[in-house]
């Protein structure tokens, strides 16, 4: 399979004229604060300030982006890589540098480090580390919390777990009001998807009865299709997207299949001045500099 | 008085009427786990044949607050429900500073009832050697209810490892402590019923020794009277239904004997899984093996 042909996977042309000019400069801010922050983390880990294992978002950070708008107020359970999550549904920033710190300030009192964060006032659940362990635990928080909705995250690793199909499964059965997001970087530690299976999630999740899609992480196809299923969850979006740092540590993996940080920027010129694109990249550079300054 | 399978089952009634859920495989199957449901449809989850994702469920539906009961009908099942229960639920104050309450009904079955490699023994030790679990072995009405209570008014998982032989017990069992008693056994779950028929065995040859019946494993508690009685004893035998080697046996013998500088020794399971034909049986220590290991026949 041709990843590269991926980075189009059920784009809707033009969909981002489609939306205001306000709501596409909230998409790329909170891209780029996301970005920025992990830019930050990344120089940090680097000079050996941080803890050792660090999971970066950068080039997926789209993915939960373009969730995050139109599932506010939501459950949110994210995965091991998990910082874009956290972010994206205003996880406290300042927790999650002193935890990446090792700080007692920290979402984990310094414990949990980078794959365990939480922000549970945000309605942030923290993750025990296991690779989709938090698939079956957002099932039974569905159980209990039957009027709220939940997004659950994972990546293409996880949904070969046995216990994540077997949780996908039980969403219907239950009808848990749940938005399941496959971040699909095509890559479990390096070892890429083709050489693990030979199913495609989406197809999976349909067969058991869930509303499915595989898309690209375009974060207005992604926004497009969170609206258009948040309303007969259970549902499940599969993510094409590209790791870009290493799975674990600052280090750079090989070039990026695509950029989907400089095709939202390009697509944004359709809609933006330059000049508006830069400042919105540099007031999110200086914000994420200015938490990592001290 | 009511029964342990009965008292289970009232419990939970009122729990579930109270808007809680318990969850598990088979539950309203034939039986109704050993008649310790209630017969009813509210607050009942049957989950679908899968063991990790159904702990991990369980584990979900606490952290939201919904203090569920997960029943495993074998404890063998703990094996494959063990992932959320001590990775998830057991770290959660720890780590992220919020409860994670589920109540893990583990029941064990005697290896004399044909359970053979799959469904005979008990695995509480396992748990025990996790921090941030509560484990638990019951055997009498009261010592439900007390744990039960205590549960309520605690936000710690628990791991309560129940036996099937308890179930029909509608008595309570007391400890057994003089001060002129040198030997003092020490018995856990289903070894309690075996070591109190070795005290009343021994009696009858005009032979005293003490029983301790051993609830809380962890955290390890024993009570001011439990301690004194440890205190006068020159030796002390631990009687667990588990494996001895790395069991909760070896770990309470350790510490007692470290504590209170007694001679300690054990008795659980002999090392080997049992099989499902009687002459394979490795079931709880029998009452005349706990009478052998004391050096008393």
């Amino acid at each position: 399979m041709n990843r590269a042909r991926l980075a189009y996977l059920g784009e809707i042309e033009d969909l981002e004229l489609k939306y205001s000019k306000l709501y596409s400069k909230k998409i790329f801010q909170k891209l780029c604060k996301i970005r920025f922050f992990e830019e930050e983390v990344k120089e940090a880990h680097k000079k050996k300030l941080t803890t050792p294992l660090v999971y970066l978002s950068i080039g997926q950070e789209a993915v939960s982006v373009g969730v995050s708008f139109q599932m506010k107020n939501s459950y949110v359970l994210a995965q091991h890589r998990g910082h874009g999550a956290y972010l994206a549904f205003n996880g406290n920033p300042l927790s999650l540098r002193d935890e990446l710190l090792g700080l007692k300030s920290g979402c984990c009192g310094g414990k949990g480090g980078s794959p365990m964060i939480h922000d549970i006032k945000k309605k942030i659940i923290g993750h025990c580390g296991l690779i989709g362990d938090q698939v079956p635990v957002a099932i039974g928080l569905s159980l209990v919390k039957k009027e709220k909705k939940i997004v659950c995250f994972f990546g293409d690793g996880a949904a070969e777990e046995d216990y994540v199909l077997a949780a996908l499964s039980y969403a219907t059965q239950n009808n848990s009001q749940i938005l399941f997001i496959c971040d699909d970087n095509d890559l479990s530690v390096l070892t890429p998807t083709k050489d693990r299976r030979k199913w495609k999630l989406a197809d999976v999740a349909k067969s058991f009865g869930l509303n499915a899609v595989d898309i690209t992480d375009d974060p207005w196809l992604i926004d497009h299709w969170t609206k258009k299923l948040k309303n007969s969850l259970p549902a499940l979006i599969n993510i094409r997207t590209c790791r870009d740092i290493w799975h674990v540590g600052s280090g750079k993996d090989k070039s990026l299949d695509w950029n989907r940080f400089e095709i939202t920027k390009k697509k944004l010129k359709k809609i933006f001045k330059e000049n508006e694109i830069l400042e919105i990249e540099r007031t999110s550079k200086l914000w994420a500099k200015k938490i990592w300054k001290t | 008085m009511e029964n342990v399978a009965e008292t289970i089952r009232a419990l939970t009634k009122k729990h579930l009427n109270n808007g809680s859920i318990i969850i598990g495989q088979c539950l309203s199957a034939v039986g109704w786990v050993q008649n310790t449901i209630p017969k009813q449809k509210k607050g009942i989850i049957e989950l679908s044949m899968t063991d990790t994702a159904g702990a991990g469920m369980a584990v979900g539906a606490a952290i939201g607050g919904g203090r569920p009961i997960l029943v495993l009908r074998f404890q063998s099942f703990l094996w494959l429900n063990s992932s959320p229960i001590v990775m998830h639920a057991a770290k959660c104050k720890e780590i992220f500073g919020y409860s994670c309450p589920v109540y893990v009904r583990a029941i064990a079955s005697e290896s004399d009832s044909g359970q053979g490699p799959i469904h005979a023994n008990t695995y509480h030790s396992i748990f025990a050697h996790m921090p941030g679990i509560v484990v638990v072995c019951p055997m009498t009405p009261n010592e439900f209810k007390l744990i039960w209570k205590k549960y309520l008014a605690s936000n710690d998982p628990y791991l309560v490892s129940e036996h099937r032989s308890s179930y029909k017990i509608n008595y309570e069992i007391k400890d057994i402590i003089n001060k002129k008693n040198k030997i003092t056994i020490i018995a856990i779950s289903s070894a309690r019923l075996e070591a109190l028929k070795a005290v009343k065995k021994l009696q009858e040859k005009k032979i005293r020794i003490n029983l301790i019946n051993l609830i809380w494993i962890k955290p390890f508690y024993l009570s001011a009277i439990q301690i004194q009685c440890i205190k006068n004893s020159k030796k002390i035998l631990i009687v667990d239904n588990s494996y001895e080697f790395c069991g909760v046996a070896s770990t309470i013998a350790q510490l007692i004997s470290a504590k209170y500088n007694c001679k300690t020794d054990i008795l659980g399971l002999k090392e080997f899984s049992p099989g499902v034909a009687k002459k394979y049986e490795n079931g709880t220590p029998k009452c005349d093996e706990i009478i052998k290991k004391l050096g008393l026949i």
